[in-house]
């Protein structure tokens, strides 16, 4: 069974839409407090296992618990929860400020500040003018101040830097990261990998509604599959390095100058003593983990 | 009602508090009032005996019915359209109270547009009636007022049968632009067209039995009758509507 500990728990979880099956079977934790990155191709379940968890759509088979509350049972945790799902929805005619109102009034509370919710997400300036006249970077920026209404423990985004310039990205990535210093868990979905990789400490990745992965980013990007990135003092020696590695069992390549050892990150120390030995100086030594991107792509030619 | 319907129902109350939104409304229930009436009073006979000060608010119904199915089916669809649904299910996560706030707001809104209407219609009749030698004023008076009030009460009835069908229009359909189309080709044309053809049924059809209602009973049908067939009416249309609504997928 799922487990209770966790801030998002699914177990088996699946969706079919007659006979397509768009989530199969996933099974993953995201643990309290974490910023949690979603990430998948376009059609590979995504959306549809985030509207799960909200309980906008029904599962067909399956387990899931959000906030120590089974999802069959969305009254009991979604006062906790705010989310933006597909981009950000709001009455096109009334204001931002208006809008937040109504949101806020339907979720039972009177003494929300829509002006202090749109002063957070950069938006004050505009908040009296009609949510149609908003750029789509705006309607972004309002439907998280939308998100934030319930002064959420779980905030569930679905691609909520879609449409931002670069400054906007830069903004919302230091609101998120800032979410999450308060002690809420953030699970947030986003085609921008390396905007992920730069905010998250989790990773659920799925492949055509399938999991890839679930785990922490360490597990993922660091660790054993780190590379280390040599360079002799004199190129003449590069050849010599090479066998140093290899005589070692290591897998190696020269390009451009540089010795690429692979996964030998931890073997740091150890390589630069086996070159001093042989009388063989480095001017550097890097590793290189492999982005976010690289890593996805390898584990989706894999499957 | 539980706290997450009254919280729903003040969240729909907020939409209507728009300026833009009240004057088109208002205004042009208003001016349509006026024609209508003064229309009916200029057609009439001096010392007439068959105006009196419900006949324009009668005639008035009729686009008031109009625009109520209108209003209630693109309150409705739009949800969906806009994708606002999904914004508010999260924040109230009952999807029955969703509706009872929908309902309620709907309700409010049709009982201050019947009253403002009966109030337009019964100023300029009471202005009209003098030019043409008829004294409205015992309509006023005792239990005449009682009466009157009353065909004020049932026009609200008619109206909101016809509101509840916009709203159910409005589930199944999840397309304002489909549910008024549907709504308002069934109404005046389907209706009219059936009602011209085989004028036995034409009083039993639904949106006519409401209209029937409004006018707290029509020739042969009692006010009861047109009560119950009105209820079973919406009870047909509304049992499918609430059925999908809360087993679809929110997924627009």
């Amino acid at each position: 069974m799922s487990d209770n500990s966790y801030a998002i728990s699914v177990e088996g979880l699946s969706k079919n839409y007659g006979t397509r099956r768009s989530v199969s079977a996933l099974t993953f934790n995201v643990p309290y407090g974490s910023i949690c990155g979603f990430v998948g191709p376009n059609g590979s379940g995504k959306t549809t296992t985030m509207r799960m968890l909200l309980s906008l759509i029904s599962k067909t088979s399956g387990e899931g618990r959000v906030l120590g509350s089974a999802i069959s049972e969305p009254m009991k945790y979604l006062d906790r929860v705010g989310a933006m799902i597909e981009g950000p929805a709001f009455y096109p005619s009334m204001s931002g400020v208006e809008n937040l109102k109504i949101f806020a009034r339907m979720g039972g509370l009177r003494g929300t500040d829509p002006n202090s919710l749109l002063a957070q997400v950069g938006l004050a300036q505009r908040g009296t003018s009609k949510y149609k006249t908003y750029s789509l970077g705006m309607k972004q920026r309002l439907g998280i101040a939308a998100a934030l209404i319930l002064d959420p423990e779980l905030l569930i985004l679905d691609e909520p830097t879609n449409g931002l310039d670069p400054n906007g990205i830069q903004e919302i990535r230091e609101l998120i990261t800032g979410l999450a210093q308060s002690g809420r868990t953030i699970f947030i979905s986003s085609h921008l990998l390396s905007e992920l990789e730069v905010i998250c400490d989790y990773f659920v990745m799925l492949k055509a509604g399938e999991l890839m992965y679930a785990g922490f980013k360490e597990g993922l990007l660091g660790g054993n599959n780190c590379d280390l990135i040599a360079k002799p003092e004199f190129g003449v020696d590069l050849a010599n390095l090479a066998n140093i590695a290899a005589l070692r069992g290591l897998d190696t390549s020269i390009r451009g100058g540089f010795l690429h050892i692979q996964r030998a990150g931890e073997l740091a120390a150890e390589f630069n003593r086996w070159a001093c030995d042989e009388e063989i100086y480095l001017q550097s030594l890097t590793t290189s983990s492999p982005s976010l991107e690289t890593k996805f792509f390898e584990m989706s030619a894999n499957q | 009602m539980s706290k997450s319907a009254f919280d729903a129902t003040r969240g729909e109350l907020l939409k209507f508090r728009r300026l833009s939104f009240l004057l088109s409304v208002f205004g042009s229930l208003g001016v349509l009032t006026l024609l209508i009436v003064g229309f009916a009073w200029s057609r009439a006979e001096k010392h007439s005996s068959s105006m009196n000060l419900t006949t324009g608010f009668d005639m008035a119904l009729f686009f008031l019915g109009v625009l109520t199915l209108c209003i209630c089916a693109s309150y409705t669809a739009q949800e969906y359209t806009y994708g606002t649904l999904r914004n508010v299910l999260v924040l109230t996560p009952s999807r029955q109270a969703f509706l009872i706030g929908k309902l309620s707001a709907l309700s409010a809104l049709i009982f201050f547009l019947t009253l403002y209407t009966f109030l337009v219609s019964s100023v300029v009749s009471l202005f009209m009636s003098g030019r043409h030698g008829v004294n409205l004023i015992p309509s006023l008076e005792g239990k005449a007022l009682l009466t009157t009030l009353a065909h004020c009460l049932n026009g609200f009835l008619g109206t909101m049968a016809l509101g509840i069908f916009g709203i159910a229009l409005g589930l199944i359909t999840r397309s304002p632009i489909i549910a008024i189309s549907l709504g308002l080709l069934w109404s005046l044309i389907i209706e009219s067209a059936l009602g011209g053809a085989l004028p036995r049924i034409g009083r039993w059809l639904p949106t006519a039995n409401f209209e029937s209602l409004a006018q707290s009973g029509a020739t042969g049908f009692t006010y009861i009758h047109c009560l119950g067939l009105s209820a079973f009416y919406l009870l047909l249309i509304s049992l499918p509507a609430l059925y999908l609504f809360k087993q679809r997928d929110v997924s627009q």
